[in-house]
């Protein structure tokens, strides 16, 4: 079963005057455990799509389907009940919440959910252990350089168990050393423990370490490329 | 308690700016509570001194005589009707009667119109301590022509102790009422204008000289708890048997008292309106930066799944923090400042006296501790509260999380 669906997907901006066709016609699966990126130029329309998968937006026209549920058409409140259970965000400005530390950061996702104290304890600690923060569970974002606000960020959204994670330019505010030793942390999760990834960029870097390379022109899907 | 945790955290996100805005919540409730314990404090006295002097707190009256204040109108208890009354409702302690009439006082060359009172001296001094205006001879010696009489109205008639004082009027049913009076007490009157005219005497005399045996002008009623009164005057008002007897609180009895405190706390009430006004901005300021400053981060919690009612709930958790902050900072300050008033009440100086006296009240402001003024505080801020909160939580429900996130 595809984790992502879309299907005859359409954004229309300013659709009653000079229409900006974001979204146009776009069908398009996502499997688990895949680590793809969306490319093309800016303004081709990456962002509009991703938010449309994530439920932040929702389309002029056709259907967004994620874990079997048609997300397009629920209430605003369920879409938000729906993002917290089954979707993870990684923002290109980190969007840490400034007065939380790391932990706090983190564990606010999981307390949201209502999951148990210990739990959260376990599963936050152990992930950002994992990506290399076990010293830094105290510090607050200011406290800590880009790539480490970024990993946070992506422990954040992993916390909550999502069936996949959305990001969009994760890297676009990194160096090359903390963009690296971010898309080799995600790959590593994708790898061993089966995290389905989309993201969206315009960084070579990132797009030579894609499975999959979905290109957009002008918010028409351009080309659909499987790697080995 | 996540929820709580973050809202703390965001108020010291700008120490400065929350300090601020706690001390202004601070510097409203002192303010309020100053204000209020003063006006409070100063209208207790004034009816104590105006109620204790002149109505009591409540009163019973013939019930032709609230129309029609005449001797005539007098009504008709002896002293077995007296204990009756107090034995048919057990709210009153005890009752102080009095007879009086306007009449003509002269001294060796002058006369003047004087109030004779006929009190009973042990319930009347019980009531309101006129023994302790006595300012020269005695509160009655036991004579059957005696009479003590205001200083004011000593100076003008050139009286003093042992001087004798005729007495001309009218009394009950047109009898002719006269007589000659020996002084042996002059007492200070606490109402300017009753010092210029009293007249006391033993009521057995009183009821002598205006020939209404056993008759009083009214009956005050002192309840056991001053705050009952009313209570005191409907029971009466409904018993059987007292039809032909009238009760009244002071509050009917003077109307123009209770129309002065109610002017007075009106003004109060106004400028306290205005600060909290005034305040309620200041605040308000402080919550619209701290929210439209943390847009981008509201859109964020919407989009990672944080529902619009829970953001609400941390800002208004702000809100409620700084503002009761400030109460109780506010309210702590002023116990001991209020405490040191209510034991040392601020003296008006020496001009004043006089025309406060007039009021009958002394030249001091007086505090009051009512704790009803401190939890009125807390609900009058928690009202301003949920005012000022409910403009940052509309935004948050309103917020375009695409717009916010982007910023
Ligand atoms: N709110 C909006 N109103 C009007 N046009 C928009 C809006 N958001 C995006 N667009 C337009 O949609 C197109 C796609 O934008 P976007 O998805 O942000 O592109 P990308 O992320 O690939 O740079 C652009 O032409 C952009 O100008
Ligand atoms: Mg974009």
């Amino acid at each position: 079963m595809h984790v992502i669906e879309t299907s005859g997907l359409y954004k229309i901006y300013n659709e009653d005057t000079v229409p900006v066709y974001a979204v146009n016609d776009i069908s398009i699966q996502f499997d688990p455990k895949e680590f793809s990126c969306i490319i093309g130029p800016s303004g081709s329309g990456k962002s509009t799509l991703l938010n449309l998968i994530g439920g932040l937006d929702t389309p002029s026209r056709g259907t967004v389907t994620v874990a079997g549920k048609r997300i397009d058409t629920m209430s605003e409140s369920n879409r938000i009940r729906f993002r917290l259970e089954h979707i993870g965000f990684v923002f290109q400005h980190y969007n840490l919440i400034p007065v939380l530390t790391a932990y706090e950061n983190a564990a606010f996702i999981m307390q949201l959910q209502g999951r148990g104290e210990k739990e959260t304890r376990e599963r936050v600690t152990g992930l950002l252990e994992q990506v290399g923060l076990g010293n830094r569970l105290n510090s607050r974002p200011a406290e800590l350089s880009g790539g480490e606000q970024q990993r946070v960020a992506v422990v954040r959204a992993l916390a909550s168990k999502p069936d996949f994670i959305l990001a969009d330019e994760p890297t676009a505010n990194l160096d090359t050393k903390a963009a690296f030793n971010l898309l080799d942390m995600m790959k590593q999760l994708n790898e061993e423990e089966g995290i389905t990834f989309l993201f969206s960029t315009h960084d070579q870097r990132v797009i030579d370490r894609a499975k999959r390379v979905v290109t957009l022109v002008d918010g028409t899907l351009h080309s659909d490329e499987h790697r080995k | 308690m996540m929820l709580i945790k973050l809202a703390w955290r965001n108020l010291w996100r700008n120490k400065r700016r929350t300090w601020i805005t706690i001390s202004s919540v601070l510097f409203a409730v002192l303010l309020a509570l100053f204000l209020e314990s003063m006006d409070r404090g100063s209208q207790e006295v004034m009816v104590q001194n105006v109620v204790r002097f002149s109505t009591g707190y409540a009163q019973l009256q013939d019930t032709l005589y609230f129309d029609e204040p005449h001797i005539d109108n007098a009504m008709h208890c002896d002293d077995a009707c007296m204990e009756k009354v107090v034995a048919d409702f057990p709210n009153i302690a005890y009752t102080v009667p009095r007879l009086e009439s306007v009449a003509l006082a002269a001294g060796d060359e002058k006369t003047r119109v004087a109030f004779i009172t006929g009190i009973n001296y042990e319930v009347e001094h019980r009531f309101n301590e006129i023994g302790e205006r006595l300012r020269q001879g005695d509160f009655f010696t036991g004579r059957e022509d005696e009479v003590v009489i205001g200083t004011g109205l000593a100076q003008s008639l050139d009286l003093g102790i042992g001087d004798s004082l005729v007495v001309f009027g009218q009394g009950f049913q047109g009898a002719m009422a006269a007589g000659k009076f020996l002084v042996v007490g002059l007492v200070q009157h606490p109402v300017p204008d009753l010092n210029e005219r009293m007249v006391f005497m033993p009521l057995p005399q009183a009821q002598k000289l205006f020939d209404a045996e056993n008759r009083l002008n009214h009956l005050k009623l002192v309840p056991h708890q001053l705050r009952h009164h009313q209570r005191v005057v409907d029971a009466i008002n409904e018993h059987p048997g007292y039809e032909e007897l009238q009760a009244y609180t002071w509050e009917e009895l003077q109307p123009e008292l209770v129309k002065t405190i109610e002017f007075d706390q009106a003004g109060t009430l106004m400028f306290l309106l205005i600060l909290y006004i005034v305040i309620g901005f200041g605040i308000f300021g402080t919550i619209l930066t701290m929210t439209l400053e943390r847009e981008k981060e509201f859109g964020v919690l919407i989009s990672v799944g944080m529902q619009r009612h829970k953001l609400a709930q941390v800002i208004f958790t702000e809100t409620l923090f700084m503002n009761f902050m400030g109460v109780i900072l506010g309210v702590l300050t002023a116990i001991p400042l209020l405490l040191y008033f209510y034991f040392n009440p601020i003296s008006l100086g020496e001009g004043m006296e006089n025309m406060m006296a007039e009021y009958g009240m002394e030249a001091v402001l007086r505090f009051s501790l009512d704790p009803q003024f401190f939890y009125q505080q807390a609900i009058i801020v928690f009202g301003i509260s949920m005012l000022i909160v409910s403009y940052p939580v509309v935004r948050v429900f309103r917020l375009n999380v695409l717009n916010a996130a982007r910023k």
